[in-house]
């Protein structure tokens, strides 16, 4: 399977759980990429500590089977990350990693993923009121000549994205210098609109979700607003489309089923020509790597006659069933493996 | 939507090898082959082996049917196969075959008769396994490389492997304070033996202490020159210390 775009879904979730697992469950064969600012933090348990005698609480942001989490981890709690990205487990072919070499931010992800022969960048951000990451960024100068797409929440009010407030910031300067230094442009939604709804009656709505995308990239680029989609958040989610280089993203590969007919057969077809050989009258090495090229190719041929191609995709059955289940109670209880 | 299921591993970051991140193949493949390989091509010193007494010549008879039926018994059949695809699971099918049981013990024979390793055996797919339990996963030295080597290659190496031994021990060339890999011997007895030294010094009146090390890279850093001197101090034939050339030499892999 060729992938040439990749569709990325990006929302401030507030720290809503139920919000996050919907999103999950619900993008999970028509979006890539998720990023998410303010992600959910759950206690998972309690770990036997040497100074609290209730434990030392571990949390955790939701794991669905179908993304791979990215996050930073960080012990204090007070750094706790404030973005996270999840993958569509269909793209372990791209090779995504986190970067935290590069930038290591509870309030930054940089993503690399590898697409053909290229590598590119993925930026995710939340930027708090005080900007911290904003201010991070302009003072630890990165080097990323591939980054696809920056987006997330700024927190940075100002007329030229947002018609409707008149001023302008003192941080804009610095957001666009940064995504000038990484060679972005801010980009227009299809569909222009707020991004936050105001909180109170007293405030008004407002634009501080951006995305910046690489003007370029070969192909296209572009984001739409779904203000429909946005509650329990007080944020609208954005889906951006951007291109890629041609990247061939087939999870497929051969096999034979245990006690098939293909497995019989391949058998026969070994023990057959295996039995053709002729192994008495080897005398030298050259005879001796020979035959035992020919043994090669007796497995191989066997093998591509007989195996099927495989895909794992959504409609595959697990392979974890409920016989798996009772067997491991049963291991648990009694420690017995044999039965 | 089942929320319990096992959690994979966090493999989530790049890898970095000498302060600098793995991004290309080829920066990856240098990482692995000198984090896992940077013993190679050491030189050392192997005059200690003049200490060591000429052990008697043994005879090396040829391989029988039942050593290698005996050697495929102890194999899994659900372990993952190397690069042309046969599992043990295949190779025990074929053995029940007489006739093919027989042409592959007689390649075996024929191995060790030309002192030669054939080269389809040394083919070997390398696959990289993060370790468990760790925090984070940014240094080849939290992956743990398995070699997927050739079935059929393997299960010769196995009844080989096996007549070594018996062949060593019977000629008293294996250490007495050996207890690794060796049949009949266990972690329990080097336990046992170091209880009873203890033990022993503590009715002398002694303050027993005890010294304990690791060899990192110790499989990589062995040196096959000194292997073959080995194999020769303990009265191996010519042919074996010369197959064992050939098995030792022009030997790849690749890493997935």
């Amino acid at each position: 399977m060729i992938k040439e775009t990749l569709k990325i879904f990006s929302q401030n979730v507030r720290k809503n759980k139920t919000l996050m697992n919907t999103i999950l469950k619900n993008s999970k064969n028509n979006m890539d990429i998720i990023l998410v600012q303010e992600p959910p933090k759950s206690l998972i348990l309690c770990v036997p500590s040497y100074t609290d005698l209730t434990g030392d609480p571990i949390y955790s942001t939701p794991n669905h089977p179908d993304w791979t989490l990215f996050i930073r981890q960080d012990p204090a709690q007070e750094n706790y990350a404030q973005v996270a990205t999840y993958v569509n487990k269909k793209l372990q072919k791209m090779r995504f990693t986190l970067r935290l070499d590069i930038i290591n931010h509870r309030d930054v992800n940089v993503l690399v993923f590898h697409s053909g022969q290229h590598i590119n960048y993925i930026i995710n951000i939340y930027s708090n009121d005080n900007q911290s990451a904003l201010h991070f960024l302009n003072r630890n100068i990165i080097d990323l000549n591939n980054t696809v797409v920056m987006t997330g929440n700024f927190n940075i009010r100002d007329n030229d994205w947002d018609p409707n407030y008149p001023h302008h910031s003192v941080h804009t300067e610095d957001l666009l210098t940064l995504a000038e230094s990484l060679g972005l442009d801010l980009l227009p939604p299809i569909n222009p609109g707020p991004t936050r709804f105001a909180d109170n009656l007293r405030d008004t709505n407002s634009v501080i979700d951006l995305a910046f995308i690489n003007p370029n990239n070969s192909g296209f680029g572009q984001y739409s607003l779904y203000p429909e989609l946005h509650r329990p958040s007080d944020h609208v989610p954005l889906i951006i489309e951007v291109s890629i280089n041609e990247t061939n993203i087939d999870n497929s590969f051969w096999s034979i089923s245990k006690n098939s007919k293909e497995e019989k057969n391949f058998i026969k077809a070994i023990t057959d020509n295996i039995l053709t050989l002729d192994i008495l009258n080897i005398m030298s090495k050259e005879n001796l790597e020979a035959i035992v090229q020919q043994l090669a190719s007796i497995f191989n041929e066997a093998w591509y006659s007989q195996a099927k191609k495989k895909c794992i995709t959504k409609h595959s059955k697990e392979w974890w069933n409920h016989a798996c289940t009772e067997s491991l109670n049963r291991y648990r209880n009694t420690g017995d493996i044999e039965h | 939507m089942n929320w319990v299921k096992k959690k994979n591993l966090l493999t989530i970051e790049s890898i970095l090898y000498e302060g600098q991140s793995c991004n290309t193949l080829p920066d990856l493949w240098h990482a692995l082959h000198s984090s896992y390989n940077s013993a190679k091509n050491r030189p050392i010193n192997t005059s200690f082996l003049n200490e060591t007494p000429q052990a008697d010549q043994i005879l090396w008879p040829l391989f029988s049917k039942q050593e290698f039926k005996d050697a495929i018994a102890k194999c899994s059949s659900s372990s993952t196969p190397g690069l042309d695809h046969i599992s043990w699971r295949h190779l025990k099918s074929l053995i029940t075959n007489d006739r093919c049981l027989q042409k592959i013990v007689q390649i075996a024979n024929v191995c060790i008769d030309l002192e030669f390793w054939p080269s389809h055996f040394k083919l070997s797919n390398t696959v990289v396994i993060p370790k468990p339990n760790k925090n984070n996963y940014n240094s080849p030295k939290l992956f743990q490389p398995i070699v997927l080597l050739n079935t059929t290659g393997k299960l010769i190496e196995k009844a080989i492997s096996n007549r070594l031994q018996f062949q060593l021990s019977a000629n008293g060339f294996i250490d007495s304070h050996q207890f690794g890999g060796i049949q009949q011997r266990s972690t329990t007895d080097a336990g046992i033996y170091l209880t009873r030294l203890i033990r022993a010094g503590w009715l002398r009146q002694c303050h027993m202490s005890v010294l304990a090390f690791d060899i990192a890279q110790f499989f990589p850093s062995l040196n096959y020159q000194f292997l073959s001197l080995c194999l020769k101090k303990a009265g191996l034939n010519t042919n074996i210390v010369w197959f064992f050339n050939s098995y030792h030499s022009n030997r790849s892999t690749s890493y997935s």
